[in-house]
């Protein structure tokens, strides 16, 4: 059966909501005094059909706790609500993958998902509806991302793009007049910035899911290829010092050795950190631009923040790659598919949600309203990531290398020995690659 | 109605009435997930899909050869050793509020409100202290052992140490309680005939003190060895189990929640409490006492 727009009339709605509630009361009722009348009673219900439909809660999961605390959800909810009649949203907010985890291992969880990040494409199909039918291939961006034997299965919430988040007065002050285009220059303003009294980028290492960059997108950005990281799965040795992932890892130990990084970076993080560049005493941070809004929230003005890809080569544009954030998916065993299908399309088309949350629009031309972003494209060469391969994610955590959450990055920055650190990653990929062999 | 029920049959009636409450709970919350967890360590399941496939024994040679899981526990030796410490400065305390002091029950309370804390709090307040420009670094620097200051966090030599710190000014106090407490349960004639034979305040410590408190100091060891080996709170919150401070208990989290392998992470559960009632058997062999103890 398909969900269509309701085109009662409000009153109409009504009329159905009280002629469901009493037929439930009755049926309550009726069960007390015997099978046969409760069983005549539920044939009157299904007999009226739309009875049913005036009835329907969907589930919603999402990640945005401080959302539901300022009541943003609820509005969401009610504006929902309001065009599609019939149809109630109850939200589920979440802080741990591994509740919702045990819920989908467990087989009830919301009717409306986010498609956790551990969850390979060939798991996909196990719990979730394919929504190739929902109208929005030529209109959104990333419509592939999350899809498998050709059925797409998420919907991205909204895009982001990667670079180097900066104070431009700190900029300023060190006497450096516009962003770095190559690596050198960039290493140069760092030094400036250094001798200024400014901490040239601040790592947030403590936090490790900031330096998740430094591993996931910046080995694409040196390789210039999107799908870089994709290919190590070929690689016995991808670690090596002259490799993508390795130049990247080299980047962001020369920062540390330079001491271009905060003093005691070690006991860092980013609720500090943000502060701190809206203050000026931290010049840069390797984020997305989600972070900008945050940044100019903790005590700046948009205009003294700017955005500009991450300069990861010595030669020619640099890559801004675009990825999704959370996607949405719908259960595969919920009750109101239809209706959770209607709540996915609102979110991405009507709901407004991805400016609110700072994000790239998925829908291909829905403006932005982060301006920094427009001096990022001005300035690289955009283009969309790749999502990860399911033998990709196998082989990471069957080595146990961190590459999505800056465990990686962690465990190179805090080993005394740059050469070795790598050398013992190789070892620790190689050992996974022969196991997942065999 | 009139029930004819022999009095055998009305006594296992009764007895399995009250049991089966207790039982059902018992089986539910612990043995279950017991066996569960068993079962899982042969497998490799992600937490996730419902297939779980079986690969034998390989999670616990895993365990054994990766260094990255079973050299951590050189940082849960730190802790081991403060442990140890604990235990001396609280029977030390403990010996001393013992005896008539002056405002004894202010020291007492004093003593005892880091036990009284939050968790959480504590470890952020030492988060604060350690800092660079920390409380600890700047008092060095005031009295003129500037050379002594480091980044506690930052330094790989130092952190765990520091860590194990935070564990035994948090824990002592628990510790401390229970042995105030056994000290004065030490009937009071013993030491009248102690002090009739002449012995000094060391002997008496030495030769009824000590003896008494056998069994207490049993269990206190057991609390503190077990705590040491199974260290978490504390270097997840303060550097959210950065690799310098990562302890057994971190790792297990880190292989299920961050790579998915909650096989591997079952059999690392198992490994620990084995090793957690080995050390024990150890420990009890070794200190003695008796066999009325745990």
């Amino acid at each position: 059966m398909l969900y269509c727009e309701n085109e009662k009339g409000d009153l109409e709605v009504k009329k159905w909501v009280a002629v469901a509630s009493i037929t439930g009361v009755s049926a309550l009722v009726l069960a007390g005094c015997g099978t046969q009348n409760a069983g005549a009673s539920a044939n009157n219900t299904s007999q009226t059909g739309a009875a049913s439909q005036a009835v329907k809660t969907i589930t919603v999961l999402t990640n945005r706790t401080d959302m539901q605390a300022n009541g943003m959800l609820k509005k969401y909810a009610q504006a929902f609500e309001k065009t599609h009649p019939g149809i109630t949203v109850k939200w589920q907010t979440f802080v741990d993958n591994s509740t919702v985890q045990a819920q989908m291992n467990g087989g009830t969880y919301p009717d409306v998902m986010l498609i956790l990040p551990n969850i390979t494409p060939n798991e996909l199909p196990q719990f979730f509806v394919p929504l190739d039918t929902l109208g929005l291939d030529n209109k959104i961006y990333f419509k592939d991302f999350q899809s498998y034997g050709g059925h797409v299965y998420g919907i991205p919430t909204f895009g982001d793009v990667n670079g180097i988040v900066y104070n431009k007065a700190a900029f300023k002050k060190a006497g450096i007049t516009s962003p770095p285009t190559t690596l050198n220059a960039f290493y140069a303003d760092c030094a400036k910035l250094k001798k200024h009294g400014i901490i040239p980028i601040a790592l947030n290492y403590t936090d490790k899911w900031p330096l998740a960059n430094w591993t996931d997108t910046l080995p694409n950005v040196i390789a210039g290829n999107p799908n870089y990281l994709n290919t190590m799965v070929q690689s016995k040795a991808p670690f090596t010092p002259n490799s993508p992932m390795g130049r990247a890892l080299n980047i962001v130990d020369t920062i540390v050795k330079n001491g271009w990084a905060e003093p005691d970076w070690k006991n860092t993080n980013w609720a500090n950190s943000k502060t701190l560049e809206a203050q000026g005493k931290v010049a840069m941070m390797y984020l997305g631009q989600w972070a900008i809004p945050q940044i100019v929230s903790a005590g700046t003005t948009s205009s003294n923040v700017g955005f500009f890809p991450f300069p990861a080569t010595n030669q020619g544009k640099p890559l801004a790659i675009m990825t999704p954030d959370w996607e949405l998916a719908v259960n595969k065993h919920s009750k109101n598919i239809p209706a959770a299908e209607e709540l996915v399309k609102w979110m991405v088309l009507d709901s407004g949600y991805p400016n609110y949350a700072g994000g790239l629009p998925p829908v291909k031309g829905m403006k932005s309203n982060v301006p920094q972003i427009q001096q990022l494209y001005a300035q690289a060469k955009v283009v969309q990531g790749v999502p990860s391969t399911t033998a990709l994610t196998q082989l990471e955590n069957t080595s146990q290398i961190d590459i999505n959450g800056g465990g990686a990055v962690q465990t190179v920055l805090n080993a005394p020995n740059f050469t070795s650190a790598l050398q013992q990653l190789n070892q620790q990929w190689e050992n996974a690659a022969s196991l997942s062999g065999q | 109605m009139n029930f004819h029920i022999s009095y055998k049959a009305q006594r296992m009636f009764l007895i399995l009435g009250f049991l089966i409450v207790p039982l059902a709970l018992l089986v539910t919350f612990s043995l279950y997930p017991a066996i569960k967890l068993v079962l899982y360590s042969f497998t490799s399941w992600n937490g996730l899909t419902t297939s779980y496939p079986w690969v034998g024994l390989h999670n616990y040679i895993e365990i054994f050869r990766n260094p990255a899981l079973f050299g951590v526990f050189i940082h849960n030796f730190s802790y081991f050793i403060g442990g140890l410490v604990q235990n001396v400065i609280a029977l030390g305390f403990a010996l001393l509020l013992s005896k008539k002091v002056k405002i004894r029950n202010g020291f007492r309370s004093i003593l005892f409100i880091p036990y009284m804390l939050n968790a959480v709090a504590v470890v952020y307040i030492f988060q604060f202290m350690y800092q660079d420009n920390g409380a600890i670094n700047t008092i060095l620097r005031v009295v003129g052992l500037g050379a002594l200051a480091t980044d506690w966090i930052g330094n790989n030599h130092v952190i765990n140490w520091a860590l194990a710190f935070v564990s035994l000014w948090e824990y002592f106090p628990f510790n401390m309680v229970i042995y105030l407490a056994a000290i004065q349960s030490i009937p009071e004639d013993m030491y009248e005939a102690a002090l009739l034979d002449g012995a000094s305040a060391w002997q008496t410590l030495w030769y009824v003190t000590l003896p008494n408190l056998r069994a207490i100091i049993q269990v206190n060891l057991l609390l503190t060895v077990s705590g040491a080996l199974e260290a978490f709170n504390i270097p997840f919150i303060m550097t959210n189990s950065a690799p310098a401070a990562a302890t057994f208990l971190t790792q297990t989290m880190n292989v299920a929640f961050v790579f998915n392998n909650y096989g591997l992470a079952s059999a690392m559960a198992i490994v620990l409490l084995v090793i957690v009632v080995l050390v024990i058997s150890i420990q009890r062999k070794i200190v003695g006492g008796g066999d009325d103890v745990v």
